[in-house]
C-alpha cells in the first residue's frame, strides 16, 4: 500500500541543514497496525505528515497504492488524501467553531456527499461512538476523551483506508486512551490500515509492528 | 455547503462579536458616506440634462480683454442672436434672456410680493428647452408684448384656485403684464429657474442699424442658441472669432484690447462656469472631485480596517484553514468560504449604511443646501452604485484571508511552526499607517480652513460692520428724499449714525476708465466708483488719512470733490502729495469730466478678501448713473429688533410703494464666504468620520495585539515589570506607526493646503504650529484608543495566561 525510498527532509536555515529524517525506505501493506517510536526530536511526526501527503519530503519517493505521490499536483493530493486518509491528533484539533455534528459533516462536504446521504452517514457515527447526545454541542464544552472520540470519528466518516493518528492518547487519561486504543485495534480487525506514533509502549502494543526512530534514522523495524 | 458556508459565517460574527462589531460599524460608515456623496455628485452632474435638445444648446459668452483687465460675461449684446442666426447656417434658433434678479413688487389684487425671479425671455423658449406649459399655448405665449407665463407656484401663489390666464400682474408701480401662459415648476436641476418669464417684446429693442455701437453698449443679455443636428460648437466658436473681428475688431484695437465669444454646451453651465451675471449661483467642479475624493477615501479607510482585522485574525483562522484541509478542502473552496463571510458581512453593513444615510440625510441635505431623497429603487444609478460597492468592498476586504490564509500549509499551522501573525505584520503597518495618513491629512485641512476663517472674520476691514442696517432704496422718487430720511432716522436715541450712497461697502460699484491729469493723453486708468453723501466715512468708521471728508460747507464738492482710496494714490504714483491732483472720468468715447482729490481714505475691503484691494474713487453726488440706493444705519448694539420697528414704521411715511428691505452689513459679509464655511463644515464632519473609523480600526488591532502578546506579557510580568511599563510596550507599538504617518501626511496636507490658499489674496501663512497640532490630535487620540485595551491586558493576571498556554 505504501513504499517509501530514500526519504530525506531537512530544513536549511542559513548555511545548516537540519536533517529531520535520512534515508527512509519503508513498506507498510494494507490492514496492518504499525506504531512508530522514538524519542522526542526523532521525526516521528514529521515521518507522518509526509505520509498524510501534508508535508513533502525534501528527496526519495513514495508511492501510495500505484500512485507516485512526489510527482503529483497539490490538487490531485487533495484528491487523494481526501478519498484515503483520515487524521487524528493529539490536541484532537477539531473546529472551534462548529459543533459535534458538524465537524464529523465538513470532510463529507468537501467530499460533495448528498445531503440526505450526509445525514444518514454522521447519524451512524454518532450511534457508533455513543456521542448522539453531544452532537449539538462545541468541542470546548467536551472533555478530552470526548473530543478525540469525535476526532476518531471525524477521520472515519469518509471511511479512509488509512488512519495516520499522532499521539492519540497523549491529551487523555488511562481510562480514555485504552478506549480510543480498542476503537483502533476494531477497525484494524476491520480491514482499516493504521498508522500510530506515540511514546507509550503500553499502546504500542496494540500494534503489531513497530518502527524505531533515531535522530530521522530507522533504527529498528521490527 | 453554501447553508454550511453562511452558517459559519453568521457563527463566526457572533462568536467575534468585538471585531464584527467594529468591521460592520466601520464599514457601514463608509457606506453611508459614499451613498451621500453619490447622491450629491449625481445630482451635480445632472443639471439642465433634461432638456430634449440639452446637447445641441449652448450659451455664447463674451470674454473681454482690455487693458490691464479682462472681463468674463455669461451674456452679449441683444442684437447678435438674430446676427448669428442671419449669418450662420448651423444656428437653428436663439432664445434670449434679460433682467433676470432684479427686485420687483408683483401685484394682483391684495396680493403683493416681492419677487426676484422674473425674466424677459424670447418666444422661442418653448422650441429651444423643453419647458412645459400646462396652459396656454407654446405658439404664442411669449410673442405679444407684457405677456407673462407663470411657474404653476406662482399662480397658485397670487390666483390662488382661479384660472390665471388671461389676468393682468401689476409689476413694480404702473407695468400691467397679461397672463398666457402657466409652466410646470421647473426641475431644481435647471440653471435657469425663475418664477416668471415676460416676452422679450416688451422691452421694445431694435438694432440701431450700427452693429458695432449695438455690440459695445449694452452687453447684458444672455444668448441660447439652438445649433442644427451634427454641427460642431468648437467649429462654430472658430468662425466666431471672424464675427468679432468684423464687426468690432476696429474699435477694440483702437482701446488697446480684444474680445472673444465662447460657445458653452448648456450641460456644462452649472458646473464649469463661473462669470459675471451668471443666472444662478453655479456649482463647481471641483467640489465635485473634492467630495468624491472624500467618498473614496473614507471607503478606502472602511475597507483598510477590513482587511486590517482580518489580518489581525489570521492567526485565529490559519488553524481552521490547517483543519480544513487535512480534511479535504481545497484551496479554492477556501477561497469561497473567506469571501462569502466577507459578503455576509458587507451586505450587513450595507444595510445599516442606508439606514444610517437615511437617518443623516437632514444634516446632509443641510450642508450640501441640497433637496437630496434616498429613493433607492427609482434610482438606478444608486443602486448599481450599491452593488459595485458591494462587490468591490467585500472582494478588498475580504481578499487577505481569502487569498493568503487559504495557501497556509496545514502542516505548518499544526505542527505550530507559523509564527502567529508575524507574516502580516508589514502589512498591517502599512495598512494603518496609510489610514493614520488620511487622517492627518483631513485634521490638517479641517485646522486650516477653520484658522483662514477665522482670520477673515477677524482682520480688519478697514470699515465697521457690525451693526449697522442697510435699508434699500428702489423707488425714484423716494431716493430724492434721503437727506429728509436721514434726519428722521436720526431722531432716535438708538440711530448713531445714517448715510446714503450707491452701493454698500461690500456691494456692485461702478468700474469705469479715467484719466490722471499730467499723465501722457493715450494712458488709462480703471477706477471702481461708489458715490457716498458725507456721512458715508463716519457711518462706516473709515479712516481717512490724508485731507478731508465730503463737507456741506464746500458748495463745489458734489461737482468736482473726490476722495481716492491708497491703492488708487499707489497705482497713479501720487504717493508724495495726492491733494488737489486731478482724474478725468470719461463720460462717453470723447468726453470728459474733472475732478480734485481732496482726501485719500486708507484701503478698506470693498470686494472679498479673495481678491486685492483695488484702487477706488469716491464722488460725492448722484451721477455717472449711480443713485442714492442705499442708507447705511449705525444702531446701538442693544435692542436692535427695536430700532428696526422704528425704522419700519418710518419708512411707511416715505414710501407707499414699496415696503421696508434690509440687510444687516456683516450678514451680507458672511454670505461671501459661504462656501468656505461650508467646506469648513464639511472638512469637519468628515474628519470626525474618517478618525472614528481610524479609531474603531486601531482598537480592534490593539486587542488582538494584546491578545496575542497574552503570554509574552504574562512572562514579562513574571519577571517583575510593572504595569505602566507593560502599558508603554502596546502603546509605543502604534505610536511608531502614527508618527510614520505624521511624516507622509505632512507634505501632502502641506500641498494641498497651499493650494487652497491661493484662493485667496489675503491668507494666512502656513506655519509649523498647524502641523505640529495635526500631529499631536492623531497621536493622542491613537493613544487614547490603544490604552484600554493595552490597561486591561497589563492588569491581567499572568498565572491565567501561562496556564493557559
Amino acid at each position: 500500500m505504501i513504499k517509501l525510498i530514500d526519504i530525506t527532509k531537512f530544513y536549511s536555515s542559513g548555511f545548516v541543514k537540519t536533517f529531520v529524517l535520512r534515508d527512509i525506505n519503508l513498506d507498510i501493506k494494507e490492514g496492518e497496525f504499525v506504531t512508530i517510536m522514538g524519542p522526542s526530536g526523532a521525526g516521528k511526526s514529521t515521518l507522518l505528515y509526509i505520509l498524510g501527503m501534508l508535508d513533502a519530503p525534501s528527496s526519495g519517493e513514495y508511492c501510495f497504492f500505484d500512485k507516485k505521490v512526489h510527482e503529483l499536483r497539490e490538487k490531485q493530493l487533495t484528491e487523494l488524501h481526501k478519498n484515503y486518509i483520515g487524521f487524528v491528533f493529539q490536541s484532537y484539533h477539531l473546529i472551534d467553531d462548529l459543533t459535534v455534528y458538524e465537524n464529523l459533516e465538513t470532510p463529507l462536504l468537501y467530499k460533495k456527499v448528498k445531503g440526505s446521504e450526509r445525514k444518514g452517514k454522521v447519524c451512524d457515527m454518532l450511534d457508533r461512538f455513543h456521542i448522539v447526545a453531544k452532537k449539538d454541542l462545541f468541542p470546548n464544552q467536551l472533555s478530552g476523551g470526548q473530543q478525540q472520540k469525535v476526532a476518531v470519528a471525524r477521520a472515519l466518516i469518509t471511511e479512509p483506508k488509512l488512519i495516520l493518528a499522532d499521539e492519540p492518547t497523549g491529551n487523555l487519561n488511562t481510562k480514555e486512551g485504552e478506549e480510543i486504543m480498542e476503537l483502533f485495534t476494531e477497525l484494524n480487525e476491520g480491514g482499516t490500515t493504521i498508522l500510530q506514533v506515540t511514546h507509550s509502549e503500553k499502546n504500542a502494543s496494540y500494534g503489531r509492528r513497530i518502527i524505531n526512530l533515531l535522530d530521522g534514522w530507522i533504527v529498528d523495524n521490527k | 455547503m453554501f447553508k454550511n458556508y453562511v452558517k459559519i459565517a453568521i457563527r463566526n460574527l457572533l462568536r467575534n462579536k468585538l471585531y464584527s462589531f467594529l468591521n460592520i460599524a466601520g464599514l457601514a460608515i463608509g457606506i453611508a458616506c459614499c451613498v451621500l456623496i453619490l447622491l450629491y455628485v449625481q445630482d451635480e452632474l445632472s443639471f439642465d440634462r433634461f432638456h430634449e435638445k440639452a446637447d445641441r444648446i449652448f450659451r455664447v459668452n463674451t470674454h473681454f480683454v482690455i487693458p490691464e483687465r479682462t472681463m468674463h460675461f455669461a451674456t452679449t449684446a441683444h442684437v447678435q442672436g438674430q446676427m448669428f442666426k442671419d449669418e450662420y447656417p448651423e444656428v437653428e434658433n436663439y432664445v434670449r434672456f434679460n433682467q433676470y434678479g432684479l427686485r420687483r413688487v408683483i401685484r394682483y389684487k391684495e396680493n403683493t410680493f416681492y419677487e426676484e425671479k422674473f425674466i424677459y425671455a424670447d418666444h422661442t423658449l418653448f422650441d429651444v428647452f423643453s419647458f412645459k406649459l400646462i396652459k396656454g399655448n407654446p405658439k404664442d405665449a411669449l410673442v405679444k408684448p407684457n405677456s407673462l407665463v407663470v411657474t404653476e407656484e406662482m399662480a397658485e401663489k397670487y390666483f390662488g384656485s382661479d384660472d390665471p390666464l388671461g389676468k393682468d400682474l401689476r409689476v413694480n408701480i404702473d407695468t400691467l403684464f397679461k397672463v398666457t401662459g402657466v409652466m410646470e415648476n421647473i426641475p431644481k436641476t435647471s440653471h435657469i429657474r425663475p418664477d416668471f418669464f415676460a416676452s422679450f417684446s416688451s422691452l421694445n429693442l431694435e438694432p440701431t442699424g450700427n452693429a458695432a455701437q449695438d455690440m459695445l453698449s449694452n452687453i447684458d443679455y444672455l444668448t441660447y442658441i439652438l445649433l442644427r443636428e451634427g454641427a460642431d460648437y468648437k467649429e462654430f466658436e472658430q468662425k466666431l472669432v471672424g464675427f468679432i473681428d468684423k464687426y468690432i475688431g476696429a474699435v477694440l484695437k483702437g482701446l488697446g484690447g480684444s474680445a472673444r465669444l465662447e460657445v458653452q454646451p448648456l450641460t456644462r453651465i452649472y458646473l464649469h462656469s463661473d462669470l459675471d451675471s451668471e443666472l444662478e449661483r453655479t456649482g463647481d467642479i471641483s467640489y465635485v472631485y473634492l467630495f468624491s475624493g472624500i467618498g473614496l477615501f473614507i471607503l478606502l479607510l472602511a475597507c483598510l480596517n477590513f482587511m486590517n482585522l482580518a489580518t489581525a485574525r489570521s492567526a485565529n483562522r490559519a488553524k481552521e484553514v490547517g483543519l480544513r484541509k487535512v480534511v479535504g478542502a481545497q484551496r479554492f473552496q477556501l477561497i469561497k468560504q473567506f469571501l462569502g463571510e466577507s459578503m455576509i458581512l458587507t451586505f450587513i453593513a450595507l444595510i445599516l449604511s442606508l439606514l444610517l444615510a437615511s437617518l443623516t440625510m437632514p444634516i446632509f441635505r443641510n450642508i450640501s443646501a441640497k433637496d437630496l431623497t434616498m429613493g433607492i429603487f427609482s434610482n438606478p444609478v444608486l443602486m448599481a452604485g450599491l452593488l459595485a460597492l458591494f462587490f468591490v468592498v467585500s472582494v478588498i476586504g475580504g481578499s487577505y484571508p481569502a487569498f493568503f490564509l487559504s495557501a497556509f500549509r496545514p502542516v505548518e499551522v499544526l505542527q505550530g511552526k507559523l509564527k502567529r501573525g508575524a507574516k502580516s505584520s508589514i502589512l498591517r503597518i502599512v495598512l494603518v499607517s496609510l489610514q493614520f495618513t488620511v487622517s492627518i491629512v483631513l485634521i490638517i485641512g479641517t485646522l486650516i480652513v477653520h484658522k483662514q476663517l477665522n482670520y477673515i472674520r477677524n482682520s480688519k476691514l478697514g470699515y465697521d460692520k457690525d451693526h449697522v442696517v442697510a435699508l434699500r432704496i428702489r423707488n425714484p422718487e423716494t431716493q430724492k428724499n434721503y437727506e429728509a430720511i436721514k434726519s428722521e432716522l436720526l431722531r432716535h436715541p438708538k440711530i448713531l449714525n445714517a448715510s446714503a450712497s450707491s452701493s454698500l461697502p461690500l456691494g456692485q460699484n461702478d468700474f469705469s476708465a479715467h484719466h490722471a491729469v499730467g499723465k501722457p493723453e493715450d494712458e488709462l486708468i480703471m477706477l471702481f466708483g461708489q458715490i457716498v453723501d458725507e456721512d458715508f466715512i463716519d457711518t462706516y468708521k473709515i479712516e481717512m488719512v490724508q485731507g478731508r471728508n465730503f463737507s456741506k460747507e464746500f458748495p463745489t464738492d458734489p461737482e468736482e470733490a473726490i476722495i481716492v482710496n491708497e491703492a488708487a494714490v499707489k497705482k497713479l504714483g501720487w504717493q508724495d502729495n495726492p491733494l488737489n491732483k486731478e482724474i478725468e472720468r470719461f463720460t462717453s468715447l470723447t468726453t470728459r469730466k474733472k475732478h480734485r482729490i481732496i482726501g485719500v481714505v486708507k484701503d478698506y475691503h470693498f470686494q472679498s478678501l479673495h481678491e486685492e484691494i483695488q484702487p477706488m474713487i469716491l464722488f460725492n453726488a448722484v451721477m455717472y448713473g449711480g443713485n442714492y440706493n442705499r442708507i447705511s444705519v449705525r444702531v446701538r448694539p442693544e435692542n436692535i429688533r427695536e430700532t428696526i420697528g422704528f425704522i419700519e414704521s418710518k419708512w411707511a411715511e416715505f414710501d407707499s410703494q414699496y415696503p421696508l428691505e434690509y440687510v444687516f452689513v456683516d450678514d451680507q459679509f458672511d454670505s461671501l464666504y459661504r462656501s468656505e464655511e461650508r467646506l469648513g463644515q464639511l472638512f469637519g464632519y468628515f474628519t470626525a468620520l474618517a478618525i472614528l473609523i481610524g479609531c474603531l480600526g486601531l482598537f480592534g488591532l490593539t486587542s488582538f495585539t494584546a491578545e496575542q502578546r497574552t503570554k509574552e506579557i504574562g512572562i514579562r510580568k513574571v519577571l517583575g515589570a510593572s504595569v505602566p511599563s507593560v502599558i508603554m510596550l502596546l502603546v509605543r507599538e502604534f505610536t511608531k506607526w502614527v508618527l510614520l504617518a505624521v511624516l507622509i501626511a505632512w507634505p501632502i496636507g502641506y500641498f494641498v493646503m497651499k493650494t487652497w490658499l491661493q484662493n485667496f489674496h489675503y491668507r494666512i501663512s502656513l506655519g509649523f504650529d498647524t502641523f505640529l497640532l495635526a500631529a499631536l490630535l492623531a497621536l493622542i487620540i491613537s493613544i487614547i484608543t490603544v490604552s484600554y485595551q493595552s490597561i486591561r491586558a497589563a492588569l491581567a493576571n499572568p498565572a491565567d495566561s501561562l496556564k493557559y498556554e
